[in-house]
């Protein structure tokens, strides 16, 4: 996926002369071609977010659209300061595009672990979030997301679905025999897609964040008494959090049911499979809570 | 040959009278970049900065408790008028205690040290990159205790790497940070050799004479950013207040202030 939107921000960039590309020293065989291209509009500052947004803040302010990438790792929490006072505060838009999602570096420990990020990112004013779920949600994306009417905080997860999806900002999987659905994004999905394929269970699949449809969404969760909302990332500030808050809004009565990490893991595993077992988020455990419910 | 004359004693007068009018902090910090400000302000193309221009040099706060003094120094060259200056620290006021871009001609919000630097930095690339004729700067006033924060050497370690000569970074060296002497607290010193071993040219001036500040920045290398020290005193011009750091958080009661406007006859 990270290719496909590079590829594209590239395309752009031939064509819109005031986007402006940051790394902070990420994106090997990814962002050469662009620092080939347009050596005028693409800089390497280092290992260094705080300077990293307050650069592109600086950009803004001489009206360039400017693009930071990095790992989804490092692009929120170092630099949150600098997001709240030089991005928010300004209402100046920026389009950060951080690589890795929830377990996606699964061996790499802890502090790679991309499991408590969009959460900060969505209580900030004036962001968007979206978390592309399936390969398709891709097309013409970058165009989509350059017209930078808010910021925007794109976090790419290493899989690559094809099989569901379009460009819609969520996939609807139904099934209304059942009573329940599972609400879910990122790389999860994958290990959650069999539940629909084999045994017709109803999902709803995002792709993008933050702000929520509400209108749409509310009319596909009134029809269901159970939601189990399945994420790679903490409950309390992440999907489960966003949704309940809706329900609650609208006066909507179901009962939802948090799967999810509660804590970060000193365990490591080869893939993230491993990372799911042991947060009893994998296939098996969401089948038997289900089961159970 | 450009007239240097700025009226330092009125300004200080300024923000006496607005710190014991709206009970606000800061004074210290405020008086002590007074020099530093109006000779940034000397150097740019005030116009250009009242209309917005695209091509305007930058200027930024970076020390953004030191708004009082900042307002009041604006308010001499004409960028804010007094009815707005006297709105300062008050109720419904977009004058706050740290700067704020909700003010005309301020260009960016400060408060939390160590970010204007950052965005100075990338204004600078950004004129660098649009390649405009009149060859503006981007200026920034840090604090010295501002200098403990990490992000600062970040953006001086990029700016000397790219070889900015136009981002010029103004230290307010007054030598008190927020409850004690600077270098009590972390030692800058050798600050100098500091910034020569970034990739800066640098010059160590009387942070409160207007001249020599000019100077040093009129006559810098070309192929260098410029780090300017200016060894300031915090509270300058106020005898109780001189080098005193309670004078980051007090407000003014009335006697100390007729002693203050006494000190500034």
């Amino acid at each position: 996926m990270r290719n496909e939107i590079i590829d594209q921000i590239h395309k752009e960039m031939k064509i819109d002369k005031n986007i402006f590309f940051l790394t902070a020293d990420m994106g090997i065989n990814l962002v050469e071609k662009i620092e080939i291209d347009f050596p005028d509009r693409f800089l390497n500052v280092g290992i260094a977010e705080q300077n990293l947004i307050g650069v592109a803040s600086g950009l803004i302010n001489l009206n360039f659209k400017v693009v930071v990438y990095t790992i989804s790792n490092f692009l929120v929490h170092r630099c949150f300061e600098q997001l709240r006072n030089d991005i928010s505060l300004h209402k100046k838009p920026i389009l950060m595009i951080g690589t890795s999602c929830g377990y996606d570096n699964a061996s790499l420990g802890p502090t790679h672990h991309v499991i408590d990020d969009w959460g900060y990112v969505k209580n900030l004013p004036n962001f968007e979030v979206y978390c592309p779920s399936n390969i398709h949600y891709l097309d013409n994306l970058a165009k989509k997301l350059l017209n930078l009417k808010e910021s925007i905080y794109l976090r790419i997860p290493k899989i690559n679905i094809d099989t569901i999806g379009s460009q819609k900002d969520y996939e609807y999987l139904s099934n209304e025999k059942y009573e329940n659905i599972i609400l879910t994004y990122g790389s999860i999905v994958e290990e959650i897609l069999p539940l629909f394929k084999i045994n017709g269970q109803s999902l709803l699949v995002f792709n993008k964040l933050h702000p929520l449809d509400k209108t749409s969404i509310l009319k596909i969760l009134k029809n269901y008494k159970k939601i189990f909302i399945v994420e790679e990332h903490f409950s309390s500030n992440g999907l489960y959090d966003s949704i309940c808050k809706m329900l609650i809004n609208s006066k909507l009565c179901a009962e939802v049911v948090s799967v999810a990490p509660k804590d970060y893991n000193l365990k490591i595993g080869t893939n993230n499979k491993f990372l799911f077992e042991l947060n009893r988020i994998d296939l098996t455990s969401i089948k038997n809570l289900i089961e159970k419910n | 040959m450009k007239s240097l004359d700025v009226d330092t004693k009125k300004i200080r007068n300024r923000i006496v009278d607005l710190i014991y009018k709206s009970g606000a902090s800061h004074l210290g910090s405020s008086l002590s970049l007074i020099e530093i400000l109006s000779t940034i302000y000397l150097l740019v193309d005030l116009n250009k900065i009242k209309d917005h221009a695209p091509d305007r040099s930058r200027v930024f706060i970076s020390k953004g408790h030191g708004a009082c003094g900042t307002y009041s120094v604006m308010n001499y060259f004409g960028l804010i008028d007094d009815i707005e200056l006297n709105t300062y620290h008050k109720n419904n006021s977009y004058l706050s205690g740290h700067v704020s871009h909700a003010v005309s001609c301020v260009e960016h919000s400060t408060g939390a040290l160590g970010h204007g630097i950052s965005v100075c930095l990338g204004t600078a690339i950004g004129i660098k990159t649009k390649k405009f004729q009149s060859n503006p700067l981007s200026l920034v006033v840090c604090g010295d205790g501002e200098l403990q924060e990490g992000s600062v050497w970040e953006t001086l370690m990029l700016a000397g790497h790219l070889k900015l000569n136009n981002f010029i970074v103004f230290i307010d060296y007054n030598k008190i940070s927020s409850i004690k002497s600077t270098n009590e607290v972390v030692n800058l010193e050798p600050l100098e050799d500091k910034f020569l071993s970034f990739g800066f040219e640098t010059k160590n001036v009387d942070g409160h004479n207007i001249k020599e500040i000019y100077d040093a920045v009129t006559n810098r290398a070309e192929h260098k950013p410029l780090a300017v020290i200016c060894n300031t005193i915090k509270g300058k011009g106020v005898s109780f207040a001189e080098n005193e750091p309670v004078w980051h958080y007090r407000p003014l009661n009335k006697e100390l202030y007729i002693k203050a406007k006494d000190d500034l006859k």
